[in-house]
Order: C-alpha cells, then structure tokens, then sequence
C-alpha cells in the first residue's frame, strides 16, 4: 500500500502559536481516518499543509508520493485533480447556481459530456437529499443545507482522497446518520482514502478505522478508533468523553 | 518598526510584480478552461457600467477645465483664440486616459477587489486550487483581459465627452465660435501615442493591484473592508507613477528622435 | 435591448435619489446633535491626529508625483512657445484652484473615506451601532459627527499641506528637467497670482471633505449583508464620493468665480 499523504519532521507557527511541532505522520491508501481535537488546535491547518494551501514553515510534506516543496504550481494543481474536499466554511462558488457547483470539478477534469454530467450531479444532490434546490443559488440555502452541496460536491469527481471538514456541523442527528451512510457506501464502493474533520465521536467510531488528535503542535493520539477509550492520556480522555474536570 | 514598514511595502510592490507576470504568462499558455463567457461577462461589468459614471465625472472635467482655464488666460494675456486646440491636445494625452484611470481605479478596482476578498474568506479561493483550478487563470485573467480592452474603449469615449462638454462650456461662457473650438492643428501623432500607452497601462494596473489585495484578504468581514480600501488607493497611486514615468519617458523618446 | 438598458437608468436614477435623500437625512441629524455642540473635543482630536497621519504619506507623495507630471507636461507647450514665464503661473493656477484639491480630496477619498465605510461597515453587521442604542448612547453622536468633524478638518489641512509639497515638487522639477532658474518660477506664480486663488482650492477642500465624510458614514451605516455587503458599500461609498467631489467642483468653480 502506497502512501497517500506523508507528513516528515513537520513544524508550522501562526503567528505565536504553534500549529505543528515536528510531526511525523503517514496516511496510507484506502485508510479511513478521523482527526478529532478541540476547537482550534490546529485540524484545519493540518489539512491544508496537507493540500499544499499552506507552506509549512519545515519539514517535508508528501502528497500521493510526490514531495510537495519541490513541486511548481502547475504539478501542485495537477496533483489536487486526484483530491475532493470540504471545507469548513463551504466554500461554495456564489457566482453559481447549486447544481453549478456539484458539477464544477467534473466540468474542470472534461472529460464526461454534460449530459452525463447532468445525471450524476442530480444523483449525488438526491444523495445528499438536496434533490429540489438544484436550481437554486447559494445564497438561497441555509447553513446546513449549504454544508450538504458541500459534501456532494467534494465526492462527486470520485477523487482518490476525500477529506471533509466538520461534515456533520449544523445537521440535524437524522441527516448527520444519513450523510455519515452516504459517506461509508462511497468509500466502500470507490476503495478511496477518506480524512473526516470532526469533533462527532460516535459516529467517527463507527465511521472510522483510525483516529488523530493533534494538540498544540503535537499529535497526541493516533491509534486505532476502538481503542482511544482505553487512551491513558488525561487530554484524550477527558476529550472523548467530553467531561468538564480535567487538563482541557 | 519604520524599517519593517519599508520591508513590507517593497514585499508589496515586488508581489504585485509577480503576480503581473504570473497573469502575462497565463495569456500566452494554453488554457485549461474555458473563460471567453467570463471574460464577456467582466467586460459588461468593467465597460458598460462605468459608462454614466464616466459621463458624468469627465464630462463636468472638461467644462470645469474650460472655465478656469479661460478665466485666467483673459486675466493674464485676453487671448482665447489658441484655447480649443490646446485643450483639445491636453484632453487627449492627459485628462481623457488619467481621468478614466483614476475613476476606473475607484469604480473597477474597489469592484474586483470586494468581490475576490470575499471570495478568499469564505474559503472559495481555495476551493477552486483543490478543484486543480488555477485561481490567476479562473479569476484574474477575465478581469485583466477585460479591463484592458474595456479601458482602451472608455478612454476613447471620454476623450470625445470631454472635448464636446469644453467646446459647449467655451461657446455658452466665454462667446468661443466652435469653428474655432474644434480645430485638431495641435493635437500631433506623439498625444495619440501617449494616450493609448497610458490607457493600455492603466488597464493592467487596475485588476493586478486590485486582485492582489483581493486574494491577500483576510479575518471576515474585516479584512475585505481592508482589501478594497488598498485595492482603492494602491491602484490610484500606481497610476499617478505609471502616468508619470510614461510621461517623462514620452519626453525623452521625443527629444531623441526629433 | 433598449428597454433593459432604459429600466437600468430608471434603475440607476431611483436608487441616486434614494441615497441622496437618506444623505440628507444623515445631515439633519449631524446637525441636530451639533447644537448646541456636544461634540466631544477629545474623540475629535484624536480621529483628526488618526485620519491626518494615516493618509500623509500618501497624499505627499502624491502631491509630489503630480506637480511632477504637470511640470513634464507643460515642457511641451514651453519649448513650442519659448513660454518659460508662464510655467510657474500655469501650474500654481491648476495646482491651487483644481488638481491640488481634486487629486487630495480623490486619495484621501480612498485612503480615509473608504477606510471609515470598512470599519463601520464591520460595527454595523456585528450589531455593535445596536448595541450602542441599547445604551441609550445615539451613535450620530457618539459615531459619526466627531468622524464627519475630523474629516472635513483633517482634509482641509492636508489639502494645505499637500498644495505646499506640490508647489515646491514644481518649482523643483521645473529646474531639473526645464532647466529653468527658481527665481523665474518665483515671479511667475507670485505675480499672476493671488492670495484668492489659494483660497479658492481651500473653500473646495472644505466642500469634498464634507461630501466625503457624508458619503462613506452614510453608506458604512447602511450596510447590507455579510461580507459581500462590506465590499461593495466601500465600492459604493468611494464612487458616489468621486461623483460628488466633481461635481461640487463644478459647482464651486462656477459660484466663487
């Protein structure tokens, strides 16, 4: 099994804060793992060093087996092509209707007509229970049901690393179980890597094989998902079950 | 502190540079997507809407230019005769393309920059790199081909509106024949070429600094009041210098070969 | 084709109207807080020392660049007509009734007027002008007319300033790139001009600082969403600053003359 992201000796600050501390980390193929941690510890970063949107201050960082410092712009696009993404805030295009932005990244590989464009993008917003709003702009949806086009529309160009960020927040538990399914039969059937951002324990239990918590620069747990109730760790424990006495 | 401040406004300036060169590149390569639908469409928003806007600022320009010019020439020498040819050469190599740039700068610059720096904090910019979307090529580069076409245009168009609001100003004011008016003896082939040099430049100017600060933005909605004021005032200044370094080197081409 | 663009000046046209008349508004209530003056005299003086230095180094430079591009300008016309007597007249006259104040007033617009609309754009969609309400505090107050005061101050004293660094930029490129002696500008700015001309630009200062502190207040406090909304009220309030400093030039030219 080849190595999908590869983190060696990395360290980021931001501003004061340190972000990572001489992190050393490997994601391999078809793993699903969950990174887990309090708020603002530093997930998100971690992605996006990931990615290539952030350039950490040392270390090297590999992508798909191709270090990420010695790549130019152009190869850093390329290599995105193979990565679907949700991210925190959305991001989705304004500028576009819904189904636009579901079927903006198959549009950018064009290699399938729009008619079969078309299809699977209603699929995927029917998936995601999203089917009516196609036509409508991003401004007209609400903050969950923007979340949602969010997550159809990173899985859509059935990319082979996945990663969501916060994928359940602002949804409802029905959907949140709906969305969490959605997510395991897309992994089951494409055999890809997926990287979940949440703070949602359970279902990241049931989701997940393995489990990351990075905490102030360092990775505190990372094991399978099973056992981090066995962690000894005062931060993860009080964490995970979410008690309100403790180090946090 | 004052040497840090210097630092990060040569880092500004060499950034923008780049930026200006990564855009020039992306023209000549061979495009992935497809962007002649966005270039139309930015060319509507750049052009078409800064038409009235246009007419009226430049237009109140050149009467107000008539007036006090025309006030202190009978002031000084009485002589009107020579006024509209002479107004006529400076509308052209001067007020028409730095009037247009400046109120481009403000309308178009301000535009472009508020609308990528809230595309950069609501995270869409990244979006588009992890679709392996160039954000130069997706974004900038509509704007950049659009702004200068569009500049070029305008600037012909305010150029006309300027002389024609003058000549009516000196004939209703100050009594001048429009015979006398719109005479074109001055005006030499050198003002033609610094008119459409400097609109060319002013064209390329707006959408670079005014993108720059769009993509620098950052914290909310905080930080895209910041980017357009900067987008704002970096491109009026950038082009108060482009027009004086294409003023001065006018002068010397001119001093050479004549 | 005709009627989309005739529905978009009627368009145009209704929303200009509108925003005069809430301008307007905006100006009854600065005046109604300001008498008797309760402006509080600290809060003035600290916005003015604020919006005086934040924009100065620009507006130098500025004023700088343009006296610079006026001078190379008018090497033209002097080498055409040998006119090296009228150079310093010619440029003080544009420097002092038009270029100066328009040129400041346009940068300072984008420096001062758009930073203003920014920051209360951020306050107003943070609720903070609701929450000064909820005080009991009036935000025109305690907001806006000490802004608008240090705006128009502010503006007049860097116009001052500016036309100064302008005058001694032209005198300075006028004898490095027309080869002219100081004495030569001297007399011809001073003889053919008076002290009324300088007056005049400053009368003009005084008008585009008030119609820029109007404008970016006005369009700061009524913002309209998120962060799409903060950029384009700055958009708006820059732009409809620009229309208003022309035209209130035209209008003033045309009445002090």
């Amino acid at each position: 099994m080849s190595s999908v992201i590869h983190f060696q000796n990395v360290s980021h600050k931001f501003k004061n804060h340190t972000i990572l501390n001489d992190v050393t980390l490997q994601i391999k193929d078809t793993e699903k793992v969950s990174i887990i941690g309090p708020a603002a510890c530093g997930k998100s970063v971690l992605i996006k060093i990931a990615c290539g949107l952030i350039v950490p201050d040392q270390g090297t960082v590999s992508l798909f087996d191709t270090p990420l410092n010695q790549c130019s712009e152009t190869e850093l696009t390329d290599l995105r092509k193979d990565i679907g993404m949700l991210f925190q805030s959305g991001a989705l295009f304004d500028f576009m209707s819904t189904a636009d932005n579901v079927a903006f990244p198959l549009r950018q590989q064009a290699i399938l007509s729009e008619d079969i464009i078309a299809k699977k993008v209603s699929e995927r917003l029917d998936a995601v229970g999203l089917g009516s709003s196609s036509a409508l702009p991003i401004s007209a949806l609400s903050g969950g049901m923007q979340r949602r086009v969010g997550i159809a529309r990173a899985g859509i160009a059935l990319p082979k690393l996945v990663i969501y960020d916060e994928p359940s927040a602002g949804l409802d538990p029905v959907t949140t179980s709906k969305i969490y399914d959605l997510l395991s039969n897309d992994q089951k059937e494409h055999l890809n890597t997926v990287i979940v951002i949440s703070s949602d324990i359970e279902s990241l239990q049931k989701f997940t094989d393995r489990m990351i918590m990075p905490y102030h620069g360092d990775i505190i747990y990372d094991g399978s998902s099973d056992k981090i109730f066995d962690c000894k760790n005062p931060i993860v424990h009080q964490f995970i079950r979410g008690e309100t006495q403790g180090p946090l | 502190m004052q040497n840090s401040k210097t630092q990060n406004t040569t880092r500004t300036i060499s950034d923008i540079g780049l930026l200006w060169m990564e855009t020039c590149r992306h023209l000549t390569k061979k495009r992935k997507s497809n962007i002649t639908t966005a270039t139309l469409e930015q060319m509507f928003n750049i052009g078409n809407r800064s038409v009235i806007f246009l007419l009226i600022t430049v237009g109140f320009i050149g009467m107000v230019m008539i007036y006090q010019s025309c006030f202190q020439l009978q002031r000084i020498t009485g002589d009107l005769s020579m006024i509209g040819p002479n107004f006529i050469k400076i509308v052209i190599f001067e007020i028409g393309p730095s009037i247009t740039g400046l109120m481009l700068a403000t309308r178009v610059g301000a535009g472009i920059a508020a609308e990528l720096a809230a595309m950069k904090v609501t995270e869409q910019i990244d979006a588009l790199r992890m679709t392996g979307v160039s954000p130069v090529e997706y974004l900038i580069l509509p704007r950049f081909t659009a702004s200068v076409v569009m500049t070029m245009m305008l600037t012909i168009l305010t150029i006309s509106i300027a002389i024609v609001t003058g000549g009516i100003s000196a004939y209703i004011w100050f009594d001048i024949n429009p015979r006398l008016f719109f005479r074109l003896d001055q005006v030499e082939s050198w003002d033609v070429i610094t008119a459409v040099l400097k609109a060319f430049f002013y064209g390329q100017i707006i959408p670079i600094v005014s993108s720059f600060f769009g993509f620098r933005a950052q914290n909310g909605s905080a930080g895209v009041g910041d980017a357009t004021t900067s987008a704002v005032i970096g491109s009026s200044f950038g082009i108060i210098l482009c027009n004086f370094f294409i003023s001065a080197i006018i002068l010397i081409l001119r001093d050479i070969i004549t | 084709m005709i009627k989309s663009s005739h529905s978009y000046l009627f368009q145009i046209t209704k929303r200009m109207m509108q925003e005069t008349g809430e301008i307007a508004l905006l100006i009854g209530q600065i005046i109604r807080v300001s008498i008797p003056p309760r402006v509080d005299r600290n809060e003035l003086l600290k916005h003015t020392y604020r919006m005086a230095n934040m924009s100065l180094p620009i507006i130098a430079l500025t004023a700088f660049f343009v006296s610079g591009i006026l001078i190379l300008q008018s090497s033209t016309f002097v080498k055409q007509f040998d006119a090296k007597a009228i150079v310093g007249w010619a440029t003080g006259f544009s420097l002092f009734r038009e270029i100066g104040p328009i040129m400041i007033a346009l940068m300072f617009s984008g420096r001062i007027g758009a930073n203003n609309t920014a920051e209360l754009g951020a306050m107003t969609i943070t609720n903070q002008i609701d929450g000064l309400k909820a005080l009991a505090i009036d935000p025109i107050e305690y907001l806006i007319a000490p802004r608008v005061y240090a705006m128009v101050f502010s503006l007049f004293i860097l116009t001052t300033i500016g036309i100064g660094i302008a005058i001694l930029g032209a005198m300075l490129f006028s004898i490095v790139i027309l080869d002219m002696s100081y004495l030569t500008f001297y007399r011809s700015l001073f003889d053919n001009l008076y002290p009324a001309d300088f007056i005049h630009g400053l009368v003009k200062s005084i008008a585009f600082g008030i119609a820029i502190a109007l404008t970016s207040c006005h369009f700061g406090m009524n913002i309209r969403q998120g962060a799409i909304g903060v950029g384009h009220s700055v958009n708006a309030a820059v732009v409809s600053s620009a229309i208003a400093i022309i035209l209130f030039d035209f209008f003033l030219t045309y009445m002090l003359a």
